[in-house]
């Protein structure tokens, strides 16, 4: 598999675009993490990328055929979608929620088979939420519910995986969990693309990085090369450290730590 | 496939065909009420059944029939009483399963548990429709009720648009959508509806007392006094709207979800809701023309359902929904039919909310914190 982006520019209205000059190739098993600021683009790069919305320019391949032209339905089989965060209204039983990701391979008049029963069983093992099996969706755990959405997602059988801030409101232990799965599936040669507001979190998973600034052209490298102090502040309009640590096992690790000495220049740049 | 799932859908499987039997068996007992001289009567029920399909299929066939053989002779009355038991029983039964499965699909559709088709201005587009067929008509209006189910239809179908179109300009000049604009602007269509029915009671009481009476039989249902060509619309207009909605059961469990998410899956949640909202307009107007307003069913028996059968799969939801929903009708049907008010038999929305109003307190009370 091959994603190609090329000279997208993704917004709502013509001639103002949020994000433009994106350029990017990932192939199986590549994870790509996106940063950028509150309100950048990064939702409405994904929903370009989905399908959701038209690009403004450029294009998007996959396998060399431009996803333009494609129906939902095969869209759907080629990528699915994590959702940042979404409680259905109902009490939808654990595996309910993880089989509406097959929904693509059933018929409008179809229900779910053998087949299907087979693969959510499946996933559902192999992400370690068994236990979660039969009790109603609204009733687990923000850390459980991700792990949920991303089986469903799984479920999808998709070549490429995009994620919307997937550990948001998570705490360490679940943040983990879901690094450690986003990691696995690359191992699987799934494609993950997600955003994060944790730059090191792209640098624990040495994936690749599109670095989105206001204005300017989209940085994309290797996390190594691309998450910088001068680019994160550019990003972001705040000091961020990036320092190195030594992990346990004497392996270089490098971490992103905000400074809070400059509040006032940060707003101020932000309202530039 | 693992033990517990095996256990859970056999569990299934069974809860399925529970509620199927008590349906059934409801259905049955129905029949057997014999209301004009209080009684539980199942063999001359059986036996007044099974002449009147013989003479129907005679008559169908054009064959000769010796009536003599038959007990109708010597039980005339019984048996034309057990033939229109059959009509009502059929009726309310279709009427509550559509209801229960037309509630199911709002709820789901609108994303919110409290949702029914009566939030389009659907309940207040039927009486429209009844009090606007009785001042065009007021004489011969008891006679062609047929021609009811045109008034109805349409002027549902013109207060849904209004409550559509306002939601979606409402949306627009709001710069966004949300199902609870759509559940204020339909609350807010309703009234005016009701307004307009308001001003024409008052019409109806200036050129005739007796309209407002018929008006107020008329909005109870009129399965009592239904004819065999109102019945084949009712027929037609629930099959043409149950099935489409049955055939894509499965799918209607993506309209849960945010558009974005559906979309990602390969599904057009909006292609599905307008099927959807067509479906359950399409079954509630025909319900409510029939068996007059059961909003309350349509509103409280799918919660209860979810409550009692864990899980909010939408195939689950409906299938035991419609049993609940013509089990109920069919309940109150008969408790109705014995118990006579000044003359009358009582309305059966009255029985209804009866038995589902204290259902729905208790799932809505064990149910909190389920609901996020």
């Amino acid at each position: 598999m091959k994603l190609e982006i090329s000279n997208l520019a993704c917004g709502y209205e013509k001639g103002k675009p949020l994000v433009r000059d994106v350029n990017f190739t990932l192939g199986s098993g590549d994870i790509c993490c996106i940063l950028g600021r509150n309100g950048v683009g990064k939702s409405t790069m994904f929903k370009t990328i989905l399908g959701l919305l038209e690009p403004l320019s450029g294009r998007i391949l996959i396998d060399g055929e431009d996803t333009a032209k494609w129906s939902p339905e095969k869209l759907a089989g080629s990528v699915a979608y994590v959702a940042q965060s979404h409680t259905p209204p109902f009490p939808y039983l654990v595996e309910e929620m993880v089989m509406m990701g097959r929904m693509s391979h059933i018929g409008v008049f179809g229900k779910p088979g053998k087949k299907d029963e087979k693969i959510v069983d499946e996933l559902i093992e192999e992400l370690g939420i068994d236990y979660l099996r039969g009790k109603p969706y609204t009733e687990v755990s923000g850390g459980e519910r991700q792990m949920v959405m991303i089986a469903r997602a799984l479920a999808q059988e998709p070549k490429i995986l995009v994620l919307d801030e997937p550990t948001a409101n998570l705490d360490y232990g679940n943040k983990v969990v879901v690094l450690d799965t986003v990691k696995s599936m690359a191992g699987r040669g799934i494609c993950t693309i997600f955003t994060t507001h944790d730059p090191e979190q792209a640098l624990l998973l040495d994936a690749k990085t599109a670095v989105i600034i206001p204005g300017e052209e989209v940085v994309f490298g290797d996390s190594a090369k691309v998450v910088t102090e001068k680019n994160l502040k550019m990003a972001y309009k705040a000091d961020i450290r990036v320092v190195e640590i030594v992990d346990d096992t004497g392996h270089p690790v490098r971490v992103c730590i905000p400074m809070l000495h400059n509040k006032d220049e940060v707003v101020q740049n932000r309202m530039r | 496939m693992r033990t517990d799932d095996g256990l859970n859908k056999k569990k299934g499987r069974h809860l399925y065909f529970v509620c199927a039997l008590i349906l059934i068996v409801m259905f049955l007992i129905s029949l057997c009420f014999r209301t004009s001289e209080p009684g539980f009567e199942p063999v001359r029920s059986a036996s007044n059944l099974w002449a009147g399909l013989r003479i129907g299929l005679a008559e169908l066939f054009n064959q000769p029939l010796a009536l003599d053989k038959f007990d109708i002779i010597r039980d005339h009355d019984f048996y034309y009483e057990t033939i229109s038991r059959l009509k009502e029983s059929i009726v309310t039964c279709i009427a509550g399963m559509a209801v229960c499965a037309g509630g199911a699909a709002f709820q789901t559709m609108f994303r919110n548990p409290l949702a029914s088709p009566n939030i389009l201005g659907i309940s207040a587009g039927v009486n429209l429709g009844t009090i606007m067929f009785l001042y065009l008509f007021p004489t011969t209006a008891m006679g062609m009720l047929t021609r009811r189910y045109i008034y109805c239809y349409i002027s549902a179908a013109v207060l849904v648009g209004i409550t559509m179109l306002s939601g979606k300009i409402a949306g627009r000049r709001l710069g966004r959508f949300s199902v609870q604009d759509m559940l204020v602007v339909g609350a807010i269509i309703s009234q005016f509806g009701n307004v307009i029915v308001m001003y024409f009671q008052f019409k109806l009481e200036d050129i005739d007392a007796n309209l407002l009476t018929s008006y107020q039989e008329l909005s109870m249902g009129i399965y009592v006094l239904t004819d065999l060509k109102s019945i084949l619309i009712f027929l037609i207009s629930m099959a043409a709207s149950i099935l489409p909605m049955y055939l894509i059961r499965y799918r209607m469990n993506a309209s849960v979800l945010d558009d974005s998410e559906a979309r990602s899956m390969g599904v057009r949640p909006d292609r599905l809701r307008a099927v959807g909202m067509v479906c359950g307009a399409v079954m509630a107007v025909t319900a409510l023309v029939e068996c007059g307003d059961m909003g309350i069913m349509s509103m409280a028996i799918p919660p209860v359902v979810r409550y009692l059968s864990r899980g909010a799969d939408f195939r689950k939801v409906m299938f035991v929904s419609m049993c609940a929903g013509g089990t109920i009708m069919l309940l109150a049907r008969s408790i109705c039919s014995m118990i006579y008010v000044a003359g009358m038999a009582l309305p059966i929305n009255f029985a209804v909310s009866l038995i589902v109003l204290p259902m729905f307190v208790i799932a809505l009370s064990k149910q909190r914190g389920v609901y996020a």
